[in-house]
């Protein structure tokens, strides 16, 4: 079932109905079963994966609490320790935790680099028998389904079971409750990746029914709606063929105006689709975690990666980048070459070398392939260009007298930011790495071969859908620069209640009709001239 | 109180609101494509019509219930649409027959050649977008589907033609919420003679095709609908220069028929009797122009009289002052030459 | 101990007044890299080991926080 979909919207309205016809303290059942039913709808086959984990995060969250429950009662049973015995029972129990913890992590990382790289190594192995001994009985790859949404629910359960590790949230008592954390079907396809402790509230206590909650996240749904639809999916055509066509001809201002296109499409398929996940969760009163923030006013690229994707970063800077940066031999390394070798370079030990597993598992974590990891180390790159020459810039800002809040400077690095990220997409449209560079490169020749007829027909890109897709692109930037004085949707619901419905429903109908999706209406097929 | 009425009257706003929308977007079929108001228009009729023909657009060419009233007083409505395939010849007979129970359903065979997976969006919609709803249509919308559509798109039509937003002409303004009557009882005015160009060959169809098995069974589904509402079914060839047809296909009507009790009835080889000439009554090879319906529908209507007891209407007034205001345009149309669908390319 | 810490505070972001800062995380001042930098002059200067469980804003937002989270560490 796809997110999109009148099925989908005929699914969330009959469960709201359920949801709030059923009394209070079911109502989480009520959205457990729900999210269950919508796994099974659409991934019944490999349903059990996410059962696993469930169960396992489960089971080693309550054995870590109780040990740590244990713990805290037998210390203070045993007032007679030495501080020393203490401290040793401290470690111990937390050797036993970490058993629990790293078990339980290397099942659920397990499954899911298991069913991400199994035939992405599966072909490597074939290849290189082949290269170094000429071995041509190639194993087979696998068939593997791959579960709804498996890396979000297993980052989210491994943030859990992190989190009760590091005593920062009580494990959860009901295994059903759990099942829902994990579960809850509308952040099942696409995030976004939720903390316990920001989510388990609203999930779990339901609260009234308010109509507020209603109109507020069907907005919130038509906005997704309207970039996904009259945006998204308006430019896919166009990207993909520019890039797949660019040995014949279309490359200069085909490819400057694709990049630029696909950053629109990937923001609005993107963020429009986690707006309709936040909206449809609102409608049942839960509070989803924001995914992004305007990430195109971005005036860095490190700025840039906190408004974007905002979970999944949180997520690798909490769950990997600070424990490693605290890793023990990093550090030591960290130590040794400051006194051996160079302070400044012993100082970023400790903080480079985590940025880099960072930066290569978010490259393999968007795809197998090995363009994402040159995508996520270039990302990297300029992250660390960016920090490594803050002081030289801020030297030649104080020397040029430049206003660093001035509008100019702050458009320079805003629209600066948006053009680098644009091209580094290029990883992400190109089949492999130098068909990537390629296209970069073709950014900077072939100017001449410039000819709109080629953008409306070849590249289907029509006249008036460009003229559709540019205003809805103006439009959204609006709305954004709107939207940094605070919530849109709070300002329309202070309005009069005809007026907002006059609104809303003007909105409904453009995302209804300029949406890009359906069959095409091609007249000449009503047509029917001969009968 | 004062609240539920306010939440009442937005509701009923937005959907008005929505109505307008899908109606705005909808192919109007009046400048063009005027075979798709054939359906909508049947449901504007107020006297009982005593006669359905349905079938494919050779029917809506050739077959005209103006001249079949003003020669013998039968009321006759021409159910067909371009294209048509046999689910939704079902569907238009069972609907015709629930909804103002005829004397009689003739049904052209012509089209029966047809593949099952044979599909024609464009058709579909014509005789489906403005078809009431029923379990027929449903039934019948399900089956004519190709991959590429969605049953909701014809619950909420909207669905399909919002991409005409860059389409959309005055007419759409124009014929909005009022749409003036056009067709003559489902016929449409067509005055061409481009038949004189076509060869006789009216078996052209290579005889290794069949009409399929789906095919059949839609025909025993309408057999069994005729027999259990007491409607008489009556099958016809209507005549042609050049047609998709074969013996194959015909032996197979014939045989079906005797089993069935049906008449069959082919025109093919009636051309004189008719009084039909190639060069003067066809548009092409397949469709007559309004002077061949003429001719044709004179002839039909002297059968139907004598073997069906097809009632005379002109003796009812009611009747006939809605039959002479709509003979009178006919004619009007007829003396100007002025088609209902205007030239194709 | 407050003043050593606000010393290497000082190395990392020298303009702000840190007795009465106490939202660096909050609005942004410190980014994970200062932070990582910050913790791993503290685990040398003050002989403690800050793990990842330490690692939430709170302990961070001011220098007041940081060193009440230094001298848990050194009790235990």
């Amino acid at each position: 079932m796809s997110f999109i979909s009148l099925q989908f919207a005929l699914f969330v309205a009959i469960c709201l109905v359920v949801f709030y016809v059923c009394p209070k303290r079911f109502r989480w059942v009520v959205l457990l079963v729900a999210s269950y039913v919508f796994y099974a709808i659409c991934s019944l086959k490999v349903i059990g994966y996410i059962i696993i984990t469930t169960a396992t995060t489960y089971l080693a969250g309550r054995m870590i609490e109780n040990i740590a429950v244990y713990q805290r009662s037998y210390i203070k049973e045993h007032s007679e320790l030495t501080r020393e015995q203490k401290k040793e029972f401290k470690s111990k129990c937390k050797n036993k935790q970490r058993i629990f913890l790293w078990s339980c992590i290397a099942i659920n990382i397990g499954i899911l680099i298991f069913l991400k790289y199994a035939n992405w190594a599966i072909a490597y192995y074939n290849y290189y028998r082949l290269m170094w001994f000429g071995i041509t009985d190639f194993a087979d790859s696998l068939n593997i389904i791959m579960p709804l949404g498996v890396s979000f629910y297993t980052f989210q359960s491994v943030g859990y079971l992190s989190d009760v590790f590091n005593s920062k949230i009580k494990a959860e008592k009901n295994f059903f409750k759990h099942a829902l954390f994990v579960g809850f079907f509308p952040q099942i396809i696409q995030g976004p990746i939720s903390r316990y402790n920001e989510l388990a509230d609203s999930l779990f206590s339901c609260a009234d029914f308010n109509f507020y909650n209603i109109k507020s996240g069907f907005v919130r749904i038509m906005w997704g709606l309207f970039k996904k639809l009259v945006i998204a999916d308006r430019l896919s055509a166009f990207v993909k063929g520019v890039m797949d066509l660019r040995e014949y001809g279309f490359e200069g201002y085909y490819i400057i105006l694709a990049v630029f296109f696909y950053s629109m499409q990937i923001y609005g398929d993107f963020s429009g689709g986690i707006d309709v996940t936040i909206g449809v969760a609102e409608m049942f009163s839960v509070k989803l975690t924001e995914n992004f923030e305007r990430p195109f006013f971005s005036k860095s690229i490190s700025e840039y990666w906190r408004r974007w994707h905002i979970t999944l970063g949180t997520w690798f800077k909490d769950y990997i980048f600070y424990p490693l940066s605290l890793f023990k031999p990093f550090l030591n390394l960290g130590k040794w070459v400051k006194t051996h070798i160079s302070e400044g370079l012993g100082k970023r030990i400790p903080l480079y070398l985590p940025l880099i597993i960072v930066w290569t598992t978010t490259g393999m974590w968007h795809g197998s392939e090995s363009r994402y990891v040159v995508w996520g180390l270039l990302n990297l790159f300029f992250v660390i260009l960016g920090t490594e020459f803050e002081g030289i810039s801020n030297k030649l800002i104080e020397k040029f007298k430049i206003n660093v809040n001035g509008f100019l400077f702050k458009s320079y690095r805003v629209i600066k930011t948006f053009c680098l990220m644009s091209c580094l997409r290029l990883f992400d449209i190109n089949k492999n790495t130098e068909r990537a560079i390629e296209a970069f490169k073709g950014m900077f020749r072939g100017f001449d071969n410039f000819n709109m007829e080629e953008v409306y027909g070849t590249l289907q890109l029509p006249h008036d859908d460009l003229v559709v897709v540019i205003v809805a692109i103006l439009f959204l930037f609006t709305i954004e620069l709107i939207q940094r004085k605070g919530s849109i949707r709070e300002r329309i619901f202070k309005l009069n209640p005809s007026l907002q419905l006059i609104i809303v429903t003007l909105f409904s109908f453009i995302v209804i009709v300029f949406g890009y999706y359906g069959l095409g209406f091609d007249s000449s097929s009503f047509i029917y001239g001969a009968f | 109180m004062k609240k539920t009425i306010n939440i009442i009257v937005k509701i009923i706003s937005v959907l008005i609101a929505f109505s307008l929308l899908t109606m705005l977007f909808m192919p109007k079929y009046i400048e063009k494509n005027t075979d798709g108001r054939i359906t909508a228009e049947y449901y504007r009729e107020k006297t009982p019509i005593d006669v359905i023909i349905a079938g494919s657009s050779i029917v809506h060419a050739g077959v005209s219930p103006m001249t079949m009233y003003r020669e013998y007083g039968i009321s006759a409505y021409d159910r067909s649409n371009s294209s048509q395939v046999v689910p939704i010849s079902y569907a238009m007979i069972m609907d015709s027959i629930k909804r103002n129970k005829p004397r009689l359903v003739v049904m052209d065979v012509g089209f029966l050649y047809q593949s099952d997976d044979y599909v024609d969006e464009g058709s579909s919609r014509k005789s489906m977008d403005s078809f009431k709803w029923s379990k027929y249509k449903s039934e019948c919308i399900k089956d004519i589907m190709d991959e590429s559509e969605s049953y909701i798109d014809y619950v909420f039509p909207i669905l399909r033609f919002h991409s005409r937003w860059n389409d959309l002409k005055t007419e759409d303004i124009k014929y909005l919420l009022y749409k003036p009557t056009i067709t003559y009882n489902g016929q449409l005015l067509q005055f061409g003679t481009d038949g004189k160009n076509a060869e006789f060959n009216q078996r052209m169809l290579n005889e290794s095709v069949k009409a399929t098995d789906r095919t059949m069974n839609y025909l025993e589904k309408i057999t069994k609908g005729c027999n259990d509402n007491g409607v008489n079914l009556l099958f016809i060839k209507m005549p042609v220069i050049e047609g998709n047809w074969n013996n194959t296909i015909d032996n197979q009507i014939v045989e079906f028929s005797k089993a069935n009790n049906i008449n069959y009835i082919n025109f093919e080889n009636d051309f004189e009797k008719i009084g039909l000439d190639k060069n003067t009554d066809f548009v092409d090879g397949q469709h007559m122009n309004s002077y061949g319906a003429e001719k044709f529908s004179k002839y039909l209507s002297e059968i139907l009289v004598s073997e069906y007891d097809i009632k005379d209407n002109r003796s009812d007034v009611k009747i006939k002052a809605v039959f002479d205001e709509k003979l009178s345009r006919y004619e009007e149309a007829m003396k100007e030459q002025r088609p209902t669908e205007p030239v194709s390319d | 101990m407050l003043e050593e810490i606000i010393e290497i505070l000082k190395e990392v972001h020298a303009e702000v007044d840190y007795m009465s800062e106490d939202k660096l995380i909050d609005k942004r001042i410190f980014d994970s890299f200062d932070v990582v930098n910050v913790v791993g002059e503290l685990m040398d200067a003050f002989d403690v080991e800050i793990t990842a469980e330490h690692m939430v804003p709170e302990n961070f937002n001011s220098a007041q926080a940081i060193c009440k989270l230094v001298e848990s560490l050194s009790e235990d």
